[in-house]
């Protein structure tokens, strides 16, 4: 009996793994969704064949789909089962509750169905994801978008801010290029913190969905005076490979609140976190020693903008000079931050066991949004008796003291010189500006004028004197003509010719010019071509009279007066 | 009745004088008094009266600070630097007025170095030196026409190119000198804090600036003044919360 039960239940177990019922699944993921947002419909089924799905109207097809076959061991049986599956994706666009499926396969002549799904449809959240920036549902629509993240949205005045571009794509970019930064106006102390070149490329969820995402210009900045800034969007073209996708970011704003007015008399004007230590380099002096002072302040915040501490020195300590200041200051995502050293140089003028006070200062402090004191030790200084020491000057140490606590005192009218009216806009000025300068003008030319005119008289004296030598050359030769001396006579005639031609052409009597000179110089001063003509036969017939080859009586004697017209109306023009 | 006008008027000069001299005085007296309300009223008065005071604004400055008035102050220390650039105690008061609005602001000179060095020696000098340079242009000159083509020549041109733009240079010192006082070319916020708009018509306003901040003006409006901040934003503050410097 018990062999046969045994029998029975192996038959049965056989028979139902042999003869196993097809499966069909159907599987929609998420089952609550927002309008737009992407499901995934997933048909697993044991056999093989066309598989079609019941979808809701409406519904938009996705470009994701894939089918394949992937194999299950069923633990039960410990058989290896074939799941042959399709899955595609898609969104609803309107909201409400929406059944997906069943899901059919069909095989031959059989149809096998599945399970039916119901999913809930929200309406689309519009609101931006607040994760400190806003990604609005437009941008999550587009392939790649980029935003400005901010490390704040409201920020204390002096506070600093830490900015970066954040771009967000569907595809894994290659790389960027045509980067064009965010801007805001008024900031007036921004660094650069950005520690690499290259961008890091690393997945973020948002919604559900996958998106690469990189940061780049990462900038640390410290808005100027107070209210509501935008920061202008940065564009960029993002890579991948050789196709491109421009990407405008949106802008952003913050909000820049003024630091409350109850600000201690020893505020610096830090706002972040700092603290202050001093040391004195000596403790054991003697009076009229001077020591230094060494205070410094540390931490981040806008430490670059900090103001000098105030020391508060009582009596019998005298500051020399302005402090050194030292900056070893690096700008990260916290700021400024680093020390500043201020190193003083004291006097001790009194003698005894002195306390050297402490050193306060107040910063703001935007966590806890109120100001906060904070001040080094005192400080016991020995101080020995020097018999030999006097202040020279009380008042240059009142002054040093109390300079940087008061004003200057008022002044009486006469302190300060004071220009009523201006000479400058009255005429006197212009008058006696342009008065001498004419005057030296007019006195050079009138000088220069008399001058010429003196040289003027000189040379016309000249001339004369010359016209009248060249005529008593003409009158000796008249005189050799009636002594009969002939060649004398032609040539005081040449003489006379070429001495008016040298007073004409030279200004000077006295140059003997060769006839040939003469002609060719008349020739070129335009002289008329007949006078030209006349004194070349004149030169001629003299030579020819004086070289014997013969002359009429009465051309002779007209040689003279030939000479004589030519010389004078030469000498004329 | 030519002479009797005459005479009315030399007095009345000569009172209004003594009425200035008065007020001066008096304001003196009124902080010594440590009554800052009445000094800040007389050396107003004088400052109105005699607006190229330097001495004037600088008091009213201190009775402004006094009063715990720091835009006012600075405004008044910034007048007296412009009338008188070699005023160098202002710019610590300034220092101080900063250092108690406690605002972040720092004193910030208007004109460079040069400028200051320029105005600081005073258009009558700078006319002085004009009239003296004007004379050696002439005698050179003169000297250039008067020997001509001897080796001197070389030298009076040289002297007189000099001399030219020295010249030019001497005129436009005492003109920028003596113009200087009267540019409005900067402000002061004398408001605790003043709305800044982006137009002219705007109600609302994107963000405030601090009192005692400094403004360069750049054109001036019914009710609004147009303004260039430090950090170089163009925008626009009513007209009642800056006073020109």
């Amino acid at each position: 009996m018990k062999q046969a039960f045994l029998h029975s239940v192996f038959l049965f177990v056989a028979l139902c793994s042999f003869g196993q019922k097809p499966i069909v699944i159907l599987e929609v993921e998420p089952k609550e969704a927002e309008v737009g947002e992407m499901l995934t419909i997933t048909v697993r089924a044991n056999v093989q064949g066309e598989i079609d799905v019941d979808l809701p109207s409406g519904f938009i097809h996705g470009y994701e789909i894939m089918n394949g076959m992937n194999q299950e061991i069923d633990y039960n049986t410990g058989k290896v089962i074939n799941y042959f599956y399709l899955s595609q994706n898609g969104a609803m666009p309107k909201a409400g509750t929406f059944k997906f499926g069943p899901a059919y396969v069909k095989k031959g002549n059989k149809v096998y169905r599945s399970n039916t799904v119901t999913v809930t449809i929200r309406k689309e959240n519009t609101a931006p994801v607040t994760n400190g920036n806003e990604i609005t549902a437009k941008q999550l629509r587009q392939p790649a978008f980029g935003i400005i993240e901010k490390s704040k949205s409201v920020i204390y005045e002096g506070e600093p801010l830490i900015l970066n571009a954040k771009v967000y794509s569907i595809f894994d970019p290659s790389h960027l290029e045509d980067y064009q930064e965010y801007k805001l106006d008024g900031a007036l102390d921004k660094h650069d913190i950005t520690t690499s070149s290259r961008i890091t490329v690393r997945e973020e969820k948002i919604k559900r969905n996958t998106y690469y995402a990189f940061e780049h210009d990462k900038k640390v900045i410290f808005p100027i005076g107070t209210g509501k800034f935008t920061i202008e969007p940065f564009k960029l073209m993002l890579r991948r490979g050789i196709e491109g996708v421009p990407i405008t970011s949106s802008s952003t704003a913050i909000e820049v609140k003024p630091l409350p007015g109850n600000a201690p008399k020893d505020f610096i004007g830090g706002v972040g976190q700092f603290t202050v230590t001093s040391s004195i380099d000596q403790t054991k002096l003697k009076q009229g020693d001077v020591f230094t002072l060494i205070v410094e302040v540390s931490g981040y915040g806008n430490l670059q903008n900090i103001s000098e501490p105030k020391l508060n020195l009582p009596k019998g300590f005298v500051v020399y000079g302005d402090a050194i200041v030292k900056e070893d200051i690096a700008f990260g995502s916290r700021g400024a931050e680093g020390k500043i050293t201020y190193e003083y140089n004291i006097q001790v003028t009194k003698y005894g066991d002195l306390v050297f006070p402490e050193t306060t200062l107040s910063f703001f402090d935007p966590i806890k949004e109120k100001y906060v004191q904070i001040s080094t030790q005192t400080t016991t200084l020995s101080v020995q008796k020097n018999a030999g020491f006097k202040i020279s000057d009380n008042s240059t140490t009142t002054l040093v003291e109390s300079k940087g606590q008061d004003i200057f005192p008022f002044k009486t009218s006469g302190e300060f010189s004071t220009e009523h009216n201006s000479i400058v806009h009255s005429p006197v000025f212009w008058v006696g500006v342009t008065v001498p300068v004419l005057c030296g003008l007019f006195l050079g030319l009138f000088w220069r004028k008399r001058e010429e005119n003196e040289v003027h008289v000189v040379k016309k004296q000249e001339k004369q004197q010359a016209k009248v030598g060249i005529q008593n050359v003409f009158s000796e030769a008249e005189n050799a003509l009636m002594n009969q001396d002939y060649t004398n006579y032609y040539g005081l005639i040449e003489k006379g010719l070429q001495r008016s031609m040298g007073l004409y052409l030279r200004n000077d009597d006295s140059i003997i010019l060769s006839k040939s000179t003469i002609l060719e110089e008349l020739r070129l001063k335009n002289v008329e071509a007949a006078k030209i003509t006349a004194l070349q036969q004149l030169f001629t017939s003299c030579e020819e009279a004086r070289y014997g080859f013969g002359i009429t009586p009465e051309n002779r004697d007209a040689l003279i007066i030939s000479a004589k017209q030519i010389s004078q109306s030469i000498l004329k023009a | 009745m030519k002479s009797l006008s005459f005479f009315l008027a030399i007095f009345g000069f000569a009172c209004s004088s003594f009425v200035h001299a008065n007020s001066f005085d008096d304001g003196l007296k009124a902080a010594n008094a440590k009554n800052y309300k009445q000094a800040i009223h007389e050396f107003e008065e004088v400052a109105k009266e005699e607006p190229q005071n330097s001495a004037a604004f600088y008091n009213l400055g201190n009775a402004y600070y006094k009063n715990k008035e720091f835009g006012n102050a600075i405004w008044a220390y910034e007048t007296s630097i412009k009338l008188n650039p070699k005023n160098a105690e202002a710019p610590v008061n300034i220092e101080l007025c900063y250092r108690e609005l406690t605002n972040g602001n720092s004193w910030q000179p208007s004109i460079s170095g040069l400028q200051r060095m320029i105005y600081g020696i005073g258009s009558t000098t700078w006319a002085i030196l004009s009239t003296l340079i004007s004379c050696l242009i002439a005698y050179s000159i003169f000297s250039l026409l008067k020997q001509k083509n001897t080796p001197w020549k070389r030298f009076h041109v040289m002297a007189l190119f000099g001399e030219s733009i020295l010249f030019i240079g001497f005129l436009i010192a005492a003109n920028s000198s003596a113009n200087y006082p009267a540019n409005n070319d900067f402000g002061i916020i004398t408001a605790k804090t003043s709305p800044c708009f982006l137009d002219e018509t705007t109600k609302s306003s994107d963000f405030t600036i601090n009192e005692g901040a400094k403004v360069h003006i750049l054109s001036e409006k019914a009710n609004r003044v147009e303004v260039e901040l430090l950090e170089g934003r163009k925008v626009f503050i009513s007209k009642k919360d800056l006073r020109f410097i």
